[in-house]
Order: structure tokens, then C-alpha cells, then sequence
């Protein structure tokens, strides 16, 4: 244990914590965006800080702080000691962690190609051509961007818990916004909508992206868009791309399964969810097909991780398996209630925030399906990729999703462009819909940057890997006129 | 810190930088928040940050970088590597270069309340109990968060600017839940001495009950009542689709090409004033420069949006004092929205409905047609059928698709009270009334 993390557990312990962690994270952040061919923006970020979590009298205390000195040290632990005494005037029963082993350990990064070592004019420079290659006429936006993150974070804790863990983050992405004269826009998108596609990876994330090779098509696509059909309206068979998939994935199987969520935690900010805990181990989630699983052991997954801000250690759990909803994301304090063993899933934004059940890598298991297999089993259809507009509700049943392009099946075959394509349902009854997946060759681990959740906001980033699947009798184009 | 000693090394750090032009923007926040949930607090936090964005400028080109380290050391650092990578950048030609120093009437505004900014943990357990006991009496169960939070914003450049703004912020909220309904009481103010747990816990309770046992109510187009919190969260979905001057350059701003033109209802005036005591004010924006009240809407007739420099030169304006922390994607933002008060109240609202819906709060709305303002979203927290001009069922939460032009052009009513929300930003906050609107569409029913 390094000398600083141990005079923060001393010194809690010395104020009658019965236990305590801490943090201390240092990272490094760089962000380019390009827009048009020219240099938007290249910022760096700095962070530094720890934040110290203890159990005194029972309940929960924390506080966090960026300046790194022995006299903060002991402030900060003083602080969170104080404020779990506060805490503890209100409680009901004391908090009980779940035994976890302990032990020191050290976990490297899988990046093969420091991101930070590559000049950030090459960065600048390969931004620069591809939404140049954007930019044909009617095009009245290009934009692209990438990010890196390096970051080495170091947990402690009273029970004896000492690891090191590196990490490095790679993402990047395009998108070209298009105008007609009558007053239409579109947006198209490569990799992924938003900040791109982004791994736990080097800069061999980003080369293998083909970025200018891509750009050119994408920018056609959202001028196609402008000329396209609208989204007919009705209930319509639907095959959603591995991107489209992966939003459906997150909004309607991780975020319902965070038990802290289960157990009301959120219900104040983003709600509850419909998996209460008398669902547990019986309740129909999917079709026969649908297995859903948390998995941070994913090589150079976005949401993979070696151990979490609890110091447990990321596995594998079936999530939903044979359509059966099986297991929740957890944390020590929560597990136990619901009889599950932790799985690794407390995670904080950063050093300032103290950890709560975030997703990992939640993924839809490969089927055995090639795509052609999955348009031709559709007569009357919509084939829809690309994410563009979400919502859920505060149980995480209805939701309405916009996606960036569609196409219509007819007779088993792709057929005409679609534009502003709309699907709502709930969350059970689109997923027991759900008879064809498509196989390991078409499945792809999308990295997400963007999960918010938890009152402050924290911003978690996780990944979903999926491959097109297929879902029966679902309504389309949404009218709002 | 203080103004002294943060200006002091920022200005330290400033006559450092080799770069043609510099600035330098930190915000320092001790913030601590107590959460609590199905009536017992589970968690209790406080952190002490600060946050350093420099923008450098050699020529046209501008580099930015940020740090956490507010030392002297590291304030140096993060100049210089502003300054490096404002060396990488090409030319923008339509950076006008940093804005020179403007009066800022800092005096007149206060938001700076030592009560709030010295109140201890055990001050808020002590009110989040009111909550849980109010709830606890109809056997419900309470969640929500209690945070207090004491700000400084700085603003130095080497063109001259000095600002320095202390602020703080009390917010209490709660979501009151039985086993088929919910209910929603909010609310913050610069001091903690206005926040009435009891209040924030009825309103909750009362509600939760209210819609007990609902019934499912078929989507279509209805007259509604929206709540100020339901408004808000279209407010912030207009003001982030279509209210700057970004909106603009992306042609998804209903006001482009139609100042003076009626576009909304004639009682509907939406404006952003960033020096109002009522709301929660800012003096100047994170380029240091002058809030500006800026009017959207007037009388239903369109106006103006907000600007920050770089878009004021680009598009021949002069900034409103909109800037948000430079760069970013979002562009110039208005942090302190009004809507005009009305002459009505709530309870007159709804007893000019014959048969409506009452909307406590609206849930994760997102844009479906940007250049419309269409969203989507939910309803939650205590949604009504209103009937004969009573609200008469809680009904199972409704999935909205609307646009919210067209929503401000079928507002017929709006209440004299407004209610203060503060911004989840940390910063600012909207004053909004409730509005009685016909013709609001809903398109789905949730389980």
C-alpha cells in the first residue's frame, strides 16, 4: 500500500469507520474534433483527486477532494467519517457489505498503441481529409471527432484490497449532416451516432476504422436520406441493425437490471425499474432465443473491467438466459438481499463521485442467422440502423426509438430508403417477439462514453455487443400530427 | 479560495503564457448531497473540486486544455499546453479573437448565501426525515436528494477581463412512491432557509395518494395542465433544439427567418435573464462577458436567441453573455429561462378542462424532429384525467410525441405563480408557471 491511501484508512479508521476505501485517480483525457476539414478543437484534460468512502455507525459517509496532500488526506477522511455519522441519525438497519476476497494486484492496459504518443497533427490530419470527403454538395455539415483516455487508478481498502489498474480508451467517428432546400435535414453516422465506436484499445482502434474509406459513402447516404420515403405508420416486422441493438440493449435490459434501481436508489432521478425482485429466476423477458448477458471480461471491451471501484472482480453473469430474467447488476450492500454473490458492477465517475451499479459490457449472445437470413424471413418489413433518438420511460417499458436510416423488406428483400424511421413497444413484449439473431460474424462490441445516471450525474462508459436480430409485429412511424 | 487569491494566480498564470491571447475560466464547487431512498438515506457525499479551462490563441488558431490542479504549478502546465496545442490547430477564420472586458453589474446581483454554503450534513438528514416520516405516515416510501452547493466562477484574460462570481445553491426533491402511483415535490433557492422539507414532503404525499389505483386512459390528442416541472423539461428540450445561435447555423431554430412574426399563442413571452433576482443569477458567462436579457418570444411574436462571441462575430451580433465553457458542442446556451406570468392559478386551470390531463412531470424527452422542435418522452410522478374541471383519476403514465412550437401556439392559459428549478448544470435556473394547452399530443400508454 502506498503511503498516501494508507494514511487515509488509518486515519478514518482512527475516527471509528469500521470500514473504508479510497480512490486515488490520475487521468489524462484528449478530445479532437474537426469539423469541415479544419481543426474545431483539440482540448487536454488533467485530473487528479481521491475520494474516500467509509461505513461509521452503520451507514454510508463520503467526500472526495483534487488536492493530494497529507493535510487533505486527513481532512477528507475526517469529512467522510462526519458525514457517515450524519447519515447514521436516519437509518434503519446498519449496511452489511457482501465478503469479498482481498489481495494486492496489478492490471496493465490492452492498448497495443499509446494513444498520446501519436501526434495530434496526424490525429487532426485524418479528421481533416475524411469530412473533407464529406463534403459534397448539400452537405452542410461534416463533422468528426476522436477521443483518448489514459488513466491509472489505484483502490484501497481497509479489508486489505490493494490494485492498480491502467487503462487506455480509444473512440472515434464521423457524421455528415445534409439540407434540402424544402427545409430537411439528415444525419448519417460511421462508425456509431454520437462520439463514434470506442474501445479499450490503442490507436490500432482508430487506424481500423477506415475512416476515409467510409467517409464518402456516409456523407451519400445522409443526402439519399433527404429524397427518401417517410416511415409508413402501423405494425410492421423489424430487423434492427447490431448499433440500433446495442441502444436497445442498454435502455431496455441494462439499465432496468442495476439493482440499486431495483431497490428504488434512482427513483428519484431516472426511476425504477419493471424487474422487481419477485421476477427473479421466472419472469419471461425474451423469447426462447434472447440471452442477455454482463460480461466485463471482454478483451478491449468499453465496459470491461478487471476489478471495480468496490475492489471485486469483473465476470461473467447470464443477465437473461433462454428468455428467463436470471441476475442483476449488483454491489456488495445489494447483492446479499437478493441472494447473488457481487459481480463487479460498482463503478464512480471519476475520483470525486462515489460508486453506484453501473452496466459493464451488456451483450445480446450471437444466434446462428446470416443477414440475408434475417431479411428473408420478413415479408412486410423496416430493416433500421443507426441511433438518433431514444426514450424510456421511468420503469423502462415504453419506449420510442428514432434511428438514423431505414429500408423497406418486402418479399424478404431490402427495397427502397426510408427516412426518420420510428419504433415504440415494451420492453417484454418486443423482446418475446424477438426469432431471429444473427450470428457470431455480424457481432460487433459497441463502446457507449455517454451512460448517464445518479443524482450528481455521473457518466459511465459501458459497451453492448450485438448482431442484427429480428422482431415480429412492432409500430412503426409514431405520428405526432 | 477568494477572489484574491484565484485571480491572483490566475493572473500569475496568465503572464506566463506565450500565446498571442489567453483565458482562463475556473469554477471551484464544495458541494455535498445527501440521497436517500425508499425512506432511509443511502447515500451521503461531499467533494471539493475545481475545474481550469484555458484557451489559448497564436494568430487565428485556438488551443484549449483543462486541469484539475489549481496550484500555481499546474496552472502554468495547463496554459502551456493550451498554448501547444493552439500551435497545432489551422486558422479559424471566424474566430474574432477573446472579447475585450465589458461592465458587469456583479453588485446588484446576489446569490451568495453563507448559511447555505456553511450548512453541516446532519442539517439535511434532519430535513430529508421530515420527508421520509410524511411519507411513512400514508405507508408510502420517499426518494430524493438533498444538495447544497457553494460556487466560485472566474474569468481572467489577457485582454483584460476579470470577473469573479460566488454563488450557491439548495435543493430539495422528492419522489414519493406507493405501490401503483407516485408523487413529486421540488425545490431549491440560492439559501437554504427557504427550502421547506415539509412542503416538498406534502406535495409528494398528497399527489402519491391522489393517483393511487390508476386507469389507463387511450393516447390521442388532449387539452392538458402542465405543471412548471413539466414545462421545464420542455423548456430545456427548446432551449438545447433551438434557442442559440447555433440552433440557427443548424437550421433547427423555429425563430429563424421570423422575428416578429406570431408564432406562438399571444400570452406566451419566453426570455432569458440572466440578472432577475427572482431567478438564480449570473452576472456574466464563461467568457466573462455581461448577461443581456434576451426575449424569444414576446407576446407569442418571435425574437431573438442567445450568443456567445464567436458566434455574435460570425453571424454580425454582439454576444448576449451566453458563452458556456469554451470549447464545446453545444454552443451559447441560456442557463436562466422565464416564461411570462399569467393571470391565472392551477386550480382555475383545471376547472376550465372538461375533460383533460394533468401532467406533474415529463420523463426523458429526446428530439424526434429537431427543426420542428418534435420530442418524445413520458409522463410521471402524478399524471391526472381531468374531468367536468376536476381532477378526478390518476391514469397510467402517457408517451408523448409533440411538437413545441406548435404546444406554445395552443397555450390558452398561464398561472401567475412561477416556481424557481434550478439547473441540474449546477448553474442557473429556470422560473416557470404552469400552462393550461389544447391539442397536446400523446401517442402511447405505458404498463
Amino acid at each position: 500500500m502506498d503511503k498516501f491511501t494508507e494514511r487515509v484508512i488509518a486515519g478514518a479508521k482512527r475516527l471509528g469507520a469500521s470500514y473504508c476505501d479510497c480512490r486515488l485517480i490520475e487521468m489524462e483525457r484528449e478530445d479532437v474534433s474537426v469539423v469541415g476539414g479544419a481543426p474545431r478543437a483539440v482540448v487536454h484534460a488533467h485530473q487528479r483527486g481521491f475520494g474516500v468512502r467509509v461505513i461509521a455507525n452503520g451507514a454510508w459517509g463520503f467526500s472526495s477532494s483534487s488536492i493530494v496532500t497529507d493535510a487533505e488526506a486527513d481532512h477528507i477522511a475526517e469529512e467522510a467519517v462526519g458525514i457517515a455519522h450524519a447519515s447514521a441519525l436516519a437509518k434503519k438497519k446498519d449496511v452489511v457489505l457482501a465478503p469479498v476476497s482481498s489481495g494486492e494486484d496489478m492490471i496493465p492496459h490492452q492498448a497495443d498503441v499509446d494513444p498520446f504518443t501519436i501526434p495530434d497533427s496526424d490525429k487532426i490530419g485524418l479528421l481533416a481529409e475524411a469530412t473533407r470527403a464529406m463534403m459534397l454538395p448539400g452537405v452542410v455539415l461534416a463533422r468528426g471527432q476522436m477521443q483518448f483516455l489514459k488513466e491509472r487508478k489505484i483502490f484501497a481498502s481497509s479489508e486489505g484490497s490493494y490494485i492498480v489498474q491502467d487503462r487506455v480508451e480509444s473512440g472515434a467517428g464521423i457524421s455528415a449532416m445534409a439540407a434540402s432546400e424544402k427545409g430537411g435535414v439528415q444525419i448519417r453516422s460511421y462508425p456509431m451516432s454520437f462520439s463514434g465506436d470506442n474501445a479499450q484499445s490503442g490507436w490500432e482502434f482508430v487506424d481500423a476504422m477506415k475512416l476515409l474509406e467510409y467517409a464518402e459513402p456516409t456523407a451519400r447516404e445522409a443526402l439519399a436520406l433527404l429524397s427518401a420515403k417517410p416511415c409508413p405508420s402501423g405494425f410492421k416486422d423489424l430487423v434492427v441493425g447490431g448499433q440500433q441493438l446495442a441502444l436497445q440493449v442498454h435502455e431496455s435490459c441494462g439499465h432496468p437490471s442495476e439493482l440499486d434501481r431495483v431497490m428504488g436508489m434512482e427513483a428519484s432521478f431516472a426511476g425504477t425499474s419493471f424487474l422487481t425482485t419477485d421476477k427473479k429466476g421466472s419472469f419471461r423477458y425474451g423469447s426462447d432465443i434472447v440471452n442477455l448477458t454482463a460480461d466485463a471480461t471482454i478483451p478491449h471491451a468499453l465496459g470491461g473491467l478487471a476489478y471495480d471501484d468496490e475492489g471485486v472482480r469483473g465476470r461473467k453473469v447470464y443477465l437473461v438466459r433462454g428468455g428467463i430474467f436470471e441476475h442483476y447488476l449488483n454491489s456488495r450492500a445489494s447483492a446479499p438481499v437478493v441472494g447473488e454473490e457481487p459481480m463487479g458492477a460498482m463503478r464512480a465517475d471519476g475520483f470525486a463521485r462515489s460508486p453506484i451499479v453501473r452496466m459493464v459490457s451488456i451483450n445480446l449472445e450471437p444466434g446462428d442467422l446470416t443477414f440475408e437470413q434475417l431479411i428473408g424471413g420478413v415479408e412486410d418489413g423496416l430493416y433500421v440502423d443507426g441511433i438518433k433518438s431514444w426514450s424510456i420511460d421511468d420503469r423502462r417499458l415504453n419506449f420510442q426509438f428514432g434511428s438514423e436510416i431505414a429500408w423497406e423488406i418486402r418479399g424478404g428483400k431490402l427495397q427502397d430508403m426510408v427516412k426518420n424511421p420510428t419504433y415504440t413497444g415494451v420492453t417484454y413484449e418486443f423482446w418475446r417477439s424477438c426469432d431471429g439473431i444473427g450470428g457470431l460474424e455480424l457481432y460487433h462490441v459497441w463502446g457507449v462514453d455517454n451512460c448517464g445516471k445518479g443524482e450528481p450525474m455521473q457518466v459511465a462508459h459501458v459497451s453492448h455487443g450485438t448482431s442484427p436480430a429480428r422482431f415480429r409485429h412492432v409500430q412503426v412511424g409514431v405520428l405526432h400530427e | 479560495m477568494s477572489k484574491e487569491l484565484l485571480h491572483g494566480l490566475m493572473h500569475d498564470a496568465l503572464r506566463a503564457s506565450d500565446a498571442d491571447q489567453t483565458e482562463i475560466v475556473t469554477m471551484t464547487s464544495n458541494s455535498a448531497l445527501t440521497w436517500y431512498a425508499e425512506n432511509i438515506i443511502h447515500q451521503n457525499v461531499a467533494e471539493h473540486t475545481a475545474q481550469v479551462q484555458v484557451r489559448a490563441i497564436v494568430g487565428k488558431k485556438v488551443g484549449s486544455a483543462s486541469t484539475t490542479d489549481c496550484s500555481p504549478e499546474g496552472l502554468a502546465l495547463v496554459v502551456r499546453q493550451a498554448s501547444q496545442a493552439a500551435r497545432l490547430m489551422t486558422d479559424d477564420p471566424d474566430f474574432p479573437g477573446l472579447p475585450s472586458p465589458q461592465p458587469i453589474a456583479a453588485g446588484s446581483v446576489g446569490g451568495w448565501v453563507a448559511a447555505t454554503a456553511a450548512s453541516r450534513p446532519g442539517e439535511r438528514v434532519l430535513a430529508v426525515k421530515k420527508v421520509i416520516e410524511r411519507a411513512e405516515h400514508e405507508s408510502l416510501r420517499a426518494a430524493g436528494t438533498y444538495q447544497v452547493q457553494s460556487s466560485e466562477l472566474a474569468v481572467v484574460s489577457s485582454m483584460g477581463v476579470a470577473a469573479y462570481y460566488q454563488y450557491t445553491v439548495a435543493g430539495l426533491k422528492a419522489v414519493v412512491m406507493g405501490d401503483d402511483s407516485s408523487g413529486y415535490g421540488r425545490m431549491s433557492s440560492a439559501d437554504v432557509a427557504d427550502i421547506d422539507p415539509e412542503a416538498v414532503g406534502e406535495k409528494a404525499v398528497l399527489t402519491a395518494v391522489e393517483t393511487q389505483h390508476p386507469i389507463e386512459v387511450e393516447p390521442g390528442a388532449f387539452e392538458v395542465v402542465l405543471s412548471p416541472f413539466a414545462v421545464e423539461e420542455l423548456m430545456g428540450m427548446l432551449a438545447y433544439l433551438a434557442l442559440s445561435a447555433r440552433s440557427v447555423e443548424q437550421h433547427t431554430c423555429f425563430l429563424e427567418g421570423h422575428e416578429g412574426e406570431q408564432l406562438a399563442s399571444p400570452i406566451v413571452s419566453l426570455y432569458d435573464d440572466g440578472l432577475d433576482p427572482e431567478g438564480m443569477p449570473i452576472p456574466f458567462d464563461f467568457e466573462g462577458m455581461p448577461k443581456r436579457r434576451v426575449d424569444f418570444l414576446t407576446e407569442g411574436k418571435g425574437g431573438n436567441v442567445v450568443y456567445d462571441s464567436y458566434y455574435a462575430a460570425k453571424m454580425g451580433h454582439a454576444t448576449t453573455g451566453h458563452s458556456l465553457q469554451q470549447p464545446n458542442d453545444i454552443g451559447p446556451y441560456p442557463l436562466n429561462i422565464f416564461m411570462g406570468a399569467g393571470d391565472s392559478s392551477e386550480a382555475d386551470m383545471v376547472s376550465h378542462v372538461e375533460r383533460g390531463i394533468y401532467v406533474t412531470r415529463f420523463w426523458y424527452g429526446n428530439p424526434v424532429e429537431p427543426r420542428r422542435a418534435v420530442v418524445t418522452g413520458t409522463t410521471r410522478d402524478g399524471t391526472y384525467l381531468i374531468e367536468n374541471g376536476r381532477k378526478t383519476h390518476g391514469v397510467r403514465n402517457l408517451r408523448f410525441t409533440q411538437g413545441l412550437v406548435d404546444m406554445l401556439a395552443h397555450t390558452v392559459e398561464i398561472s401567475r405563480n412561477r416556481a424557481v428549478l434550478a439547473s441540474s448544470f449546477g448553474i442557473g435556473a429556470m422560473v416557470l408557471p404552469s400552462i393550461r394547452a389544447e391539442e397536446f399530443q400523446f401517442t402511447g400508454v405505458t404498463r
